[in-house]
C-alpha cells in the first residue's frame, strides 16, 4: 500500500468515527430528551389524578392546576421539593353565603382569635402534601378563589421557624403554624401523638421531652347570633413528660402531669362573619387585588415566587437561617396501608421503566427466553442540581430530569451476575437494576436478590428498585416500602440466606415452602404453575415477615401491580392458612 | 424332631413380630415420625425404598420441591404425606409430613409430570417407583 493511498484511508477512517459519534451522541440525546418527557407526563398524571377528589370545587381547582402547568410545567418540581397532593383531603374554609356580611377568615385559639388575611374575602382551600417516602403532611398548597380570580400558593412545615413564638398558638406564630399542620397530618393519616423535636415550640411547657396530642375530632362550632361562627377547632395539650404519664398508664395532662409541663389549649380555624347590622366598618368583598387575573402563584404570606413552585429551603432569597425539617414527628405512626405503599411503589417502577426506555434495552438481549446466563444493566436518575447550591449538596437539593438505562448490558453466569455501574454524582443516581433469570430458574427474584435491593437501598436513597425479566416473558420490580422494617430483615441474612435460596430448616424458609405448595397444588392445571407459585409464595412471606418491601408484576397494558398476599389463620381451623391476594 | 422345633420356634418368632406390628397401629403420627427421623441414621445413604418398606403408615400425598432458584429442574426434597388432600384448601392437613432430602437431586420436571397425573390419586405405584431409587440425605418431620 503507498504512502499516500494509507494517508487517504486514515482520513477517510477519521470522518466515518466523527459521524459515527456524531450519530451516537445525537442517539443518546434524543433518548435523553424523551425520557425526560416521559417522566416529566408521568409525574403530571399521577400529581394530578392520584387522591382525586369527586367534589366539583376540588375538581375546578384541579383543572385550574392543569392549566398553569400546560405554561411553565412546575408540577414535576413541585413534586420533587414537596411530594404529591392528597386532593381528597382537601380542607375547605368557605364563605357563609349570607349577603351583606363581612367576611374574615381566623386562625387561632377561641380564646385569641387572630384573624388573617384580614379584608379580603373568597373561599380558601388547603390541599396537604406528602413525600413518597415519608409519612407526614410536609405541605400545603392553599388557594384562594372568589368570584372573579382565583389564585395558590405554597406553605412548607420548615417554615415555622420564620415566625415568632407565642404561648398561645394562632396561626401567625411558629406555634400555631406547627398546631396547623399536624392537624393537616391528622386529616390525611390520621396521626394524633406528635413528638415535638424542636424544644423552642410550645414555651409554655418548659419540659426537655414534649408531646402534643389532639384530643378530640375537630368539631363544628355555629351561631346564629349577630357574629356568625363558622370554624372548626382542635383541642390538644402539650404534655411535657411523656414518659412520667405513661409509667401511670395514661399522658393525660389533667390527671396526671404536673401543672406548667402540660397543658391543654384549642386551635381554631374558620370565617368569622359579622352580621350585616353589626359591621365593623369593613365593607363587602374585597378581591386579592387580582380580579379578573386568573394568576397562580400570586399573593399568599410566605415561601411565594412568580413559577407556581414551593419555596426552596436552601433559596438565599428567603434568608431562611434554620433547617429544612419540621420541629415536629408523629410519635406512634399509625398502622399505614400496605396497598397504599405497595400501589405507589408500582406506579413509581412503572415510570421508571417507561421513562429509562427498560424495554428497548432489554429488547438488546437477544433469545431472552432461552438465553442460559443471566443478563443484566444499571438504570440511572438523571437530575440537575439545585441551582441555589452553594456547595456538593445532598441528593434531596436536586430535581429528577427523566431516567436512562446504561449502556453496557453485562453477562453474569447461570445463576448470578453483579452489575456495575458507573453515573457522575453530580448528574445522576443508580436508580435501579435489571436482570434476567434464564429459562432453568425461577422467574422472580430469588431471596438473595432481596437481601441486595435492600442493601442497596441502605446505601442510595436514591435507588427506586430493582426489575427481573424472566425467560417466561414476565417482569418484576421489587421495592421497598418500608426502610425501618428492611433494614431490620436485613440483619437476617446469614441466617436466613444460602446462596441465592433460604437457608433449609429457617422460619421463613418452612413458611416459604408451606405457601408454595399450597399456590403449585391450586395452579396445577398451569403449565407455568411453578412460577406462578413462586411469586405468590414470595410474597406471602414478604407480608408474613414485615420485610418492608413488595414484589410487583408488569401487566399486559405494561403498568407493574403489587403482587401483595396475606396469611391469615382460619379462625375455625387453627392450622389452616387462609391466602388472599390482596390490593388489586 | 430337633430340626421342626427349630422351625417351629422360627415361625411362632416371626408371627409374633408381625402380630405385635399389627397390634399396635399408628395412632399419633408425629410421634411416629419423629421415631423416624431420631433413627434416620439407618436410612442417610440408602435409597428410599428402604425406608418406604419400613414405614407402618401408608403414603398417600407427595409434593416435590425444587429449591435452587437457578435451576427449577432439580428436585432438592420431597415431602411424603399420610393424608391425601383433595384440593388445595385441604392441604394443610397433609401436615406432620416427612421431607426427605436428596444426596442427588431428582428430576423436578418428571415428579411434577407425575405429580399431575396423579393428583387425583395422590399416590401410586409409579410415583413410588420414581422415588424408590432416590438416594436419603436426611430426613426431617415438617409440622
Amino acid at each position: 500500500m503507498g504512502k499516500s493511498k494509507l494517508k487517504s484511508s486514515l482520513i477517510l477512517i477519521l470522518i466515518l468515527s466523527i459521524f459515527g459519534t456524531y450519530l451516537s451522541c445525537k442517539k443518546i440525546d434524543n433518548y435523553s430528551s424523551n425520557s425526560s418527557e416521559i417522566y416529566i407526563a408521568q409525574v403530571e398524571n399521577r400529581f394530578l389524578n392520584e387522591h382525586g377528589s369527586s367534589d366539583p370545587t376540588i375538581r375546578a381547582l384541579i383543572n385550574f392546576v392543569k392549566r398553569k402547568n400546560e405554561n411553565n410545567h412546575f408540577i414535576s418540581k413541585t413534586v420533587e421539593r414537596i411530594g404529591y397532593p392528597y386532593w381528597d383531603k382537601a380542607l375547605s374554609i368557605k364563605k357563609q353565603s349570607i349577603s351583606g356580611t363581612i367576611k374574615k377568615n381566623i386562625m387561632g385559639t377561641s380564646n385569641n382569635e387572630n384573624i388573617t388575611d384580614s379584608g379580603k374575602s373568597g373561599d380558601i382551600f388547603f390541599i396537604p402534601f406528602v413525600r413518597d417516602e415519608q409519612n407526614h403532611v410536609n405541605a400545603s398548597m392553599v388557594f384562594k378563589t372568589s368570584a372573579t380570580d382565583t389564585s395558590f400558593y405554597y406553605v412548607c412545615d420548615w417554615q415555622y421557624q420564620d415566625k415568632p413564638h407565642g404561648l398561645t398558638a394562632t396561626y401567625t406564630n411558629a406555634e400555631g403554624y406547627a398546631v396547623f399542620f399536624m392537624m393537616l397530618d391528622n386529616r390525611v393519616l390520621g396521626h394524633t401523638d406528635f413528638k415535638i423535636k424542636d424544644l423552642g415550640l410550645f414555651p409554655k411547657s418548659n419540659s426537655q421531652k414534649k408531646k402534643l396530642s389532639f384530643i378530640i375530632n375537630p368539631v363544628k362550632e355555629k351561631s346564629t347570633n349577630d357574629v356568625y361562627y363558622v370554624r372548626e377547632c382542635l383541642s390538644y395539650y402539650v404534655c411535657g413528660s411523656p414518659d412520667y404519664c405513661r409509667e401511670r398508664g395514661s399522658c393525660d395532662y389533667n390527671d396526671h402531669c404536673p401543672s406548667g409541663v402540660c397543658y391543654s389549649d384549642e386551635f381554631c380555624y374558620g370565617w368569622l362573619e359579622y352580621g350585616a347590622s353589626s359591621g365593623s366598618g369593613n365593607s363587602g368583598n374585597t378581591g386579592s387585588g387580582n380580579t379578573g387575573n386568573n394568576s397562580g402563584g400570586g399573593g399568599g404570606t410566605t415561601g411565594n415566587n412568580n413559577n407556581n413552585t414551593p419555596p426552596d429551603c436552601s433559596d438565599p432569597a428567603l434568608k431562611h437561617s434554620g433547617d429544612c425539617e419540621a420541629g415536629w414527628e408523629p410519635e406512634t405512626p399509625v398502622v399505614e396501608d400496605p396497598c397504599i405503599k405497595a400501589k405507589a411503589a408500582s406506579v413509581k417502577m412503572t415510570m421508571v421503566f417507561e421513562a429509562g426506555h427498560v424495554k428497548d434495552r432489554l429488547a438488546e438481549i437477544p433469545n431472552l427466553a432461552t438465553e442460559t446466563n443471566e443478563k443484566g444493566f444499571p438504570i440511572y436518575e438523571n437530575y440537575i442540581i439545585n441551582p441555589f447550591a452553594s456547595t456538593p449538596r445532598l441528593p434531596t437539593d436536586t430535581s429528577t430530569n427523566g431516567y436512562t438505562s446504561g449502556n453496557n448490558i453485562q453477562t453474569g453466569t447461570d445463576s448470578n451476575i453483579v452489575i456495575s455501574s458507573s453515573v457522575n454524582p453530580n448528574t445522576g443516581a443508580l436508580a435501579a437494576m435489571l436482570h434476567t433469570h434464564p429459562p432453568n430458574g425461577l422467574a422472580a427474584q430469588s431471596p438473595r436478590d432481596l437481601y441486595e435491593l435492600i442493601g442497596e437501598q441502605l446505601s442510595n436513597n436514591r435507588y427506586k428498585g430493582s426489575f427481573v425479566a424472566a425467560a417466561d416473558g414476565s417482569k418484576y420490580a421489587l421495592v421497598v416500602t418500608n426502610l425501618d422494617q428492611a433494614a431490620v430483615f436485613y440483619n437476617t441474612m446469614s441466617q436466613n440466606l444460602d446462596g441465592a435460596n433460604w437457608k433449609k430448616g429457617t422460619e421463613i424458609s418452612k413458611e416459604f415452602k408451606k405457601a408454595t405448595k399450597y399456590f403449585e397444588d391450586k395452579y396445577d392445571s398451569n403449565p407455568n404453575k411453578v412460577n406462578l407459585a413462586y411469586e405468590m409464595a414470595m410474597a406471602a412471606v414478604l407480608s408474613k415477615f414485615n420485610i418492608g418491601v413488595a414484589l410487583n408484576k408488569q401487566n399486559v397494558d405494561g403498568k407493574f401491580i403489587p403482587v401483595v398476599v396475606n396469611g391469615i389463620v382460619d379462625p375455625n381451623k387453627p392450622k389452616k392458612i387462609i391466602y388472599t391476594q390482596d390490593c388489586l | 424332631m430337633k430340626k421342626i422345633f427349630f422351625i417351629s420356634a422360627l415361625l411362632v418368632i416371626c408371627f409374633a413380630n408381625n402380630t405385635k406390628a399389627q397390634s399396635q397401629p399408628v395412632t399419633d403420627t408425629l410421634s411416629y415420625l419423629n421415631t423416624i427421623v431420631a433413627n434416620k441414621a439407618s436410612y442417610v445413604g440408602k435409597p428410599f425404598s428402604v425406608l418406604m418398606n419400613d414405614l407402618q403408615i401408608q403414603i398417600k400425598f407427595f409434593f416435590p420441591f425444587a429449591d435452587l432458584n437457578h435451576d427449577k429442574t432439580k428436585e432438592t426434597s420431597t415431602e411424603f404425606s399420610f393424608y391425601f388432600p383433595p384440593t388445595a384448601e385441604e392441604i394443610y392437613l397433609t401436615y406432620p409430613s416427612l421431607e426427605i432430602t436428596w444426596q442427588t437431586n431428582l428430576n423436578a420436571t418428571q415428579s411434577r409430570a407425575l405429580y399431575t397425573q396423579y393428583r387425583a390419586l395422590g399416590w401410586s405405584n409409579e410415583v413410588a417407583t420414581f422415588y424408590s431409587s432416590g438416594i436419603i440425605a436426611d430426613i426431617r418431620v415438617v409440622e
